[in-house]
């Protein structure tokens, strides 16, 4: 898995899907490579501002 | 007469009928014989529905010569995509999943067809679960082009567009979720609309994604295209919670573009993913042609079509997963391979992946109604390389990706694909137009000048015949 930030075949397994861990590995590894590729192309739109907190609470 | 009947437009049967010189039964008749001698050639249709066609045929017509003509789609046969429920007919998907799964309910598409008259002859092959691609793992051979069966015919809904190209239906309902009526229309040099977003219902339509996906006509010509589609909304307008505002102006269709503004998107296929050169001369020349219509063209310039594609992706593949992970658990053999990478990959996106996918959709959705404020129409690429030989699997894996469609998924603008000339391995090339949000109207009138200043189709082979 050099290469691999993490292991597919862990997480894919973790999701359930034992059997194609089993049957069909370079399926998984495939497709999580597809996965990165598409968020390595995602645009870098950034999160709206949160509200910041004010300094003082009102007392009640 | 029969090869004749083969070639008609819907258009040319309504009249047809009206004039009587042509029956519904004659002419169902006719293309199912066409269908059982040919269609083992190509694979269009998985199911044909001959008894009931010609059932339905059988009461178009005694309706039609009693004076009682429903409408434009009245004894008009229509094939349907094999993701798109007919009551008592397999909804196969064309994948091995499916292959017990009879639903007992019309899809709303098909509820609406039968409303109009329209005759069901069955359903058609398409990619598996309109993801995969041609393989030798499917339950059912993959749909074959026409003017050259070893050459891809394009999909999802390839047997859609074959059965067209073939002249074995000259109506069929396609879906497209990012690309899949408009790509086998601008292979098999068709037309293909996938209109605005939620304009037609999806209602009983086996989902990919439900927030890209689109059910849309695809036909020979582009009045046919208008024609259904007009008819499919003046049903729904009769349901009050379907209800289009939408106005497709029909009697202006053949109006022309005489002072339309239309944005030509280079960078999608000059910059951003560069096109096949025969590819880049033909946009030019449909943008001179329309130039020379009276439209005035200027250059517009979208967001990197990289940056549709993987947005896109992300939200398509995080829907799929959705739909497939307990198939994916449970029965993973029984999808084809490329089926079963292309929907696995959604398992390893996040919600937070998804939220800023969301996010830029927003973002590019912005980008391309900013660009509708300065033009009436946009004139991008559809696909950016010919057809490909079916059997060589790594051409087809490159040119998968390599296309300008599914950004108008991404937004929900209507857009139409068709043919643009020919490559010099005598397949069609394509070009997309694209309108506003429900500016169906404009569009369909952009595509119909066009059609009508080259006869592109006109002068398409008749597979099949002598």
């Amino acid at each position: 898995m050099s290469g691999l930030e993490i292991d597919p075949l862990h997480w894919a397994a973790s999701l359930g899907l034992a059997e194609i861990v089993r049957r069909f590995p370079d399926d998984a590894i495939a497709a999580y490579r597809d996965a990165r590729r598409d968020l390595d192309d995602l645009p870098d739109e950034q999160p709206p501002e949160l509200p910041s907190a004010p300094a003082d609470q009102p007392k009640k | 007469m029969s090869s004749d009947i083969a070639w008609l437009s819907a258009a040319e049967l309504a009249d047809a009928y009206r004039s009587r010189k042509l029956s519904p039964v004659e002419v169902v008749r006719s293309l199912i014989q066409r269908m059982e001698k040919y269609d083992g050639i190509v694979n269009s249709f998985i199911t044909l529905d001959s008894e009931a066609a010609l059932e339905t045929a059988k009461l178009a017509e005694y309706e039609i010569f009693h004076g009682r003509q429903r409408g434009n789609l009245h004894g008009i046969p229509v094939g349907l995509k094999d993701n798109i429920d007919v009551a008592g007919l397999p909804t196969t998907c064309h994948s091995k999943i499916l292959l017990n799964n009879l639903p007992r309910r019309d899809a709303h598409v098909v509820s609406g067809l039968r409303a109009a008259g329209a005759v069901i002859l069955g359903k058609q092959s398409l990619h598996e679960f309109a993801f995969g691609g041609p393989s030798p793992e499917l339950p059912f051979p993959h749909a074959k082009h026409p003017w050259n069966t070893e050459y891809h015919p394009g999909g999802s809904s390839s047997g859609s567009g074959v059965a067209l190209a073939s002249g074995f239906t000259p109506l069929s309902i396609g879906t497209d979720a990012g690309g899949s009526i408009r790509n086998p229309a601008g292979s098999c040099g068709l037309v293909g609309l996938k209109p605005t977003y939620d304009l037609l219902s999806r209602r009983g339509v086996f989902p990919v994604s439900p927030s890209v996906e689109h059910v849309g006509p695809m036909a020979r010509t582009v009045r046919d295209i208008a024609v259904t589609l007009d008819e499919l909304i003046q049903i729904d307008r009769r349901l009050p919670e379907t209800s289009s505002p939408l106005d497709l102006k029909l009697p202006e269709l053949e109006q022309g573009v005489k002072g339309f503004r239309i944005g030509f998107v280079r960078n999608f296929h000059e910059e951003d993913m560069i096109a096949d050169p025969q590819l880049i001369s033909a946009l030019n020349e449909v943008a001179r042609t329309l130039e020379r219509e009276g439209a005035i063209v200027r250059d517009v310039r979208l967001p990197r079509v990289q940056e549709f594609a993987a947005v896109h992706r992300v939200i398509l593949l995080s829907e799929a997963w959705n739909v497939h992970a307990p198939w994916l658990r449970t029965r993973p053999g029984d999808y084809t391979t490329p089926t079963r990478r292309k929907v696995m990959a959604g398992a390893f996106l996040t919600a937070g992946n998804l939220v800023q996918a969301c996010r830029s959709r927003d973002a590019l959705i912005g980008s391309v109604d900013a660009a509708f404020g300065e033009v009436d129409v946009l004139l991008t690429a559809s696909a950016l390389d010919p057809v490909c030989r079916i059997a060589d699997q790594a051409e087809l894996l490159r040119t998968y990706a390599r296309h300008a469609r599914s950004p108008f998924n991404l937004t929900g603008h209507p857009a139409l694909a068709m043919m643009s000339g020919r490559a010099t391995n005598g397949l069609p090339l394509s070009v997309q137009f694209v309108g506003r949000r429900m500016g169906e109207a404009t569009l369909l009138r952009t595509a119909r000048a066009y059609e009508r200043a080259t006869q592109w189709m006109s002068t398409n082979p008749k597979p099949f015949n002598a």
